[in-house]
């Protein structure tokens, strides 16, 4: 493959990358702190779309309609701990991860029900792309990348250089002795589903600007969300975000290899190899056993 | 036969639990384990058995090095454990729950059930002899048929000792027992104990009951901080002053 | 309508054979499989393709079993030493993964355009005698599932899963490994949900991806729910009632003229959701069941 090829499938791949590891990152703070895989993830980040879109034709501006799909979605995530999650404290792992995949189709089901299946779209003002050593970037790429590194590094920021997230990843490391040693856990989670909902709009918003909106979007970067999380080391969100990119790259890079139809096979082939070679992640620590 | 640790260390998150422990138990001495709460008793019974791997240091049962094997690998060896708090087959009654300790049942492979049914049913007839005879002995007989998951903590207890008796163990491992048995039972729990270890089994008991304990074992040892701090028959121990301070001074 | 109550019947059945085979893993082993789709599809496209290549009947069924087991066998070895999750992850990828291979990889599964004219055993005997007779062999496979289960969970291999379920580590305490019972019950439920994939490519005739999406695994999850995980009985009623809730909602939209097809079929999907929801929150044992798990 030429260099400027190259280039072209490293920048896509970047981007993609990205947005993996704003849907990862989703997936990893809930796996860390709540503890279960939320497969609801995707689907928080179709909402945000559709949210976003509504918004944007409502108020005619994308930077509004980004902001309250972001709002919308941090409330949806919210609510959705409050009414649902919340309440499997101190069962097994299963009922979340269920009741978070009744969640999903809940969730794209009332959106289907009244927007239908139809694409829709953001109204995104058509620019020349940039070319750059022989890669053409839109300048919307742009955007779409500085947009999501902002948003991740401004999530890990909240997670390491505040006290709520000193709190969150005590609760995360030892969720007993973090209990034991009176944290209080409602500010702790609100918080959480909080970020968790954020990250998912950002993303889904993204996702939306890129393609197209569609109702399966969300669901169909559920796979290398898991994978990025299981990658970066259950509960380990920096990991997530860095495998989430790594993992956008390789699929980009791959293409000339195998093809478009099966860039998600490779997250799955990277997700299998890590349980098989190293379970606890790439970057992650040994899960202790009790 | 004895089990020996050796140098054992383990940490939880820079806390560190156990802290360079040795010792060795002969199978022919009865030996008790105490120490205040959090001083990493049940931490080393982890490490032991295979439930957490130790982060330095090694074990050796019979003179052989286990620290390699699995949990499950450790106890058909011959080493069994309970958990301070009953770990029950909660949806199982409890005769299942005895039934699931006793090795040797070829019908837990499916093709032993497909292909020699008779020699399951045979070996199943005299896994649930014994399991009715630990029943009597527990003074489970009555709940035989109930769901483990009902039982009370004391007969959750009880239940714990006899399935890991069920396993036929050369050396036992036993977090705190009595705790939460009536006096009766803690009783012909302790006559059990002593006819067994003078057949030959290795016990290892960490109790608080420190009076029974006493009267049971040969030999005690001490923890406190995740350090051994003492060791010796069970009145040079309690007459210790490191060992008096440990318990006044309270958990970590 | 006695042909629309045989059509109901085999269809019925066949959920049913899907719900012992989850029934086996979830409910009695604690074995979270989200790729039941992958299995169902796996035996499907088995039989089609070998029943197509004049393979008889009696051996294209037995190929599309024991090839979905095979399929199970290696997610099996490499998820179920490891956290419980891990399995629900893997699953629900590999169907995924298999859904973009059956739809590109076209010289053998036809891609989108499916397999037409597989061949439906019976149908000599005319359309109602064919349908009744296919009905029974759903029937026997279903009855043949539920022995095999009673047979399994009665055993002392059985009293092992139930126990694995309960609490692993006390299982490995009496020194038996989880890891081999899991992957044995992951194998034979992977290989009823594929014989149930074959009953279903010969009822149909015509199998495509389209058939195969992963809804389908949640509604077998929530007929093993409703109909309460862990008791044999349970895998049969949940089938029953999903028959009838998948059914009913046909009805209801006769009655419901102003909502459209395709608005239709998102209110049974946010059924589905909604009840998978409720269920793990407010009844975990089931509609009938008494024992909270
Ligand atoms: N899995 C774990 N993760 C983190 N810390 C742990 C873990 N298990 C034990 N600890 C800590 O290790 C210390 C020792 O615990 P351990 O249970 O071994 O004490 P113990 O001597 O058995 O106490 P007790 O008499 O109360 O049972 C305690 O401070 C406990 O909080
Ligand atoms: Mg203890």
């Amino acid at each position: 493959m030429s260099a400027a090829v190259g280039l072209n499938l490293a920048v896509a791949g970047l981007i993609q990358g990205l947005l993996i590891a704003l849907a990862g990152l989703a997936v990893s703070l809930c796996f860390a702190v709540a503890r279960f895989p939320n497969a609801a993830t995707g689907d928080f980040m179709t909402f945000a779309a559709y949210a976003g879109v509504a918004a944007q034709a409502w108020t005619g501006s994308l930077l509004a309609g980004a902001a309250s799909a972001v709002l919308l979605t941090a409330g949806l995530a919210v609510a959705s701990y409050v009414l649902v999650f919340r309440n499997f404290r101190g069962r097994s792992l299963v009922a979340p991860l269920i009741a978070s995949i009744g969640l999903a189709f809940l969730l794209r089901s009332v959106l289907t029900f009244f927007v239908g299946f139809d694409q829709h779209s953001f109204h995104v003002p058509i620019a020349r792309a940039i070319v750059f050593a022989g890669a053409r970037v839109r300048p919307i790429d742009l955007w779409l990348a500085g947009t999501s590194a902002v948003t991740l590094l401004a999530v890990l920021a909240v997670l390491f250089l505040t006290p709520i997230g000193r709190r969150m990843r005590a609760v995360a490391d030892n969720p007993e002795l973090a209990r034991a040693s009176g944290i209080r856990a409602r500010a702790v989670m609100l918080t959480l589903w909080t970020l968790i909902g954020a990250c998912s709009a950002v993303g889904g918003v993204m996702l939306g600007l890129q393609t197209v909106v569609v109702p399966e979007m969300g669901w169909n970067l559920l796979l290398p969300a898991f994978a990025a999380a299981v990658l970066g080391g259950v509960g380990n969100p920096t990991g997530a975000v860095l495998a989430g990119i790594a993992l956008g790259l390789v699929q980009a890079l791959s293409t000339p290899l195998v093809g478009f139809t099966y860039q998600t096979a490779i997250s799955f082939i990277l997700l299998i190899a890590t349980l098989v070679l190293r379970p606890q992640g790439l970057l992650g620590r040994a899960e202790p056993v009790r | 036969m004895s089990l020996g640790v050796h140098g054992v260390n383990k940490s939880f998150g820079g806390l560190r639990v156990v802290d360079d422990v040795s010792f060795q138990v002969q199978a022919a001495e009865l030996t008790g384990l105490i120490g205040p709460n959090g001083a990493g008793k049940s931490t080393l019974f982890a490490v032991i058995s295979g439930f957490q791997p130790a982060d330095a240091g090694c074990v050796r049962f019979d003179g052989h090095e286990i620290q390699r094997l699995s949990a499950a690998a450790r106890a058909r060896l011959g080493i069994a454990r309970t958990f301070q708090v009953p770990r029950p087959f909660a949806h199982l009654t409890v005769r299942e729950n005895l039934l699931t300790g006793a090795r040797d049942q070829p019908g837990e492979h499916v093709f032993n059930l497909l292909c020699r049914p008779g020699v399951v049913r045979q070996r199943e007839r005299q896994i649930v002899a014994r399991a009715d005879a630990m029943l009597e002995f527990l003074g489970l007989t009555r709940v035989a048929g109930e769901r483990a998951g009902a039982l009370s903590g004391g007969q959750q207890k009880l239940l714990e000792l006899g399935r890991a008796l069920m396993t036929e163990p050369r050396f036992i491992l036993l977090d705190e027992p009595y705790a939460g048995v009536n006096p009766v039972l803690i009783e012909e729990i302790e006559r059990r104990i002593r006819t067994l270890s003078e057949q030959g089994t290795g016990f290892l008991i960490v109790e608080h009951n420190l009076p029974a304990l006493a009267r049971l074992a040969a030999r005690l040892l001490v923890m406190d901080r995740g350090r051994l701090i003492a060791s010796g028959t069970p009145a040079q121990v309690l007459a210790d002053r490191a060992v008096q301070e440990a318990y006044i001074g309270g958990g970590p | 309508m006695q042909g629309y109550l045989t059509a109901v019947g085999t269809v019925g059945g066949i959920y049913a054979l899907l719900a012992l085979g989850l029934n086996l893993q979830y409910g009695f082993t604690g074995l979270i499989n989200f790729g039941v789709v992958a299995f169902y599809a796996v035996g499907a496209y088995t039989s089609a393709l070998l029943a197509l290549r004049g393979v008889p009947f009696v051996l294209d069924f037995a190929a599309a079993a024991v090839l979905a087991a095979l399929f199970a066998w290696p997610l099996g070895v490499m998820c179920l030493r490891l956290r419980d999750d891990y399995l629900a992850i893997v699953t629900l990828a590999f169907a995924e993964i298999l859904r973009t291979v059956i739809v590109s990889e076209e010289w053998l599964t036809n891609g989108t355009r499916g397999i037409p004219g597989i061949p439906r055993p019976f149908s000599g005997l005319g359309a109602a005698a064919g349908g009744f007779a296919y009905l029974a062999l759903v029937l026997a496979a279903m009855l043949a599932g539920v022995s095999l289960t009673v047979r399994l969970v009665g055993s002392p291999f059985g009293r092992l899963i139930q126990a694995i379920r309960d609490d692993e580590d006390a299982v490995r305490s009496v020194g038996k490994s989880p890891a081999r019972c899991k992957l044995v019950v992951f194998m034979i439920g992977a290989g009823l949900t594929g014989l149930a994939g074959a009953l279903y490519a010969h009822y149909l005739t015509y199998i495509s991806p389209d058939q195969f999406v992963p809804l389908l695994t949640f509604y077998v999850w929530i007929a093993v729910i409703m109909g309460g995980a862990g008791r044999v009985g349970g895998a049969i009623a949940g089938a029953a009632l999903l028959t009838l809730f998948l059914e009913g909602s046909r009805f209801l939209r006769d009655v419901l003229p102003f909502v459209s097809e395709v608005q239709m079929a998102s209110l049974r999907l946010a059924a589905i959701g909604l009840m998978l929801i409720l269920f793990t929150l407010y009844r975990p044992q089931g509609l009938l069941g008494r024992v909270a798990r």
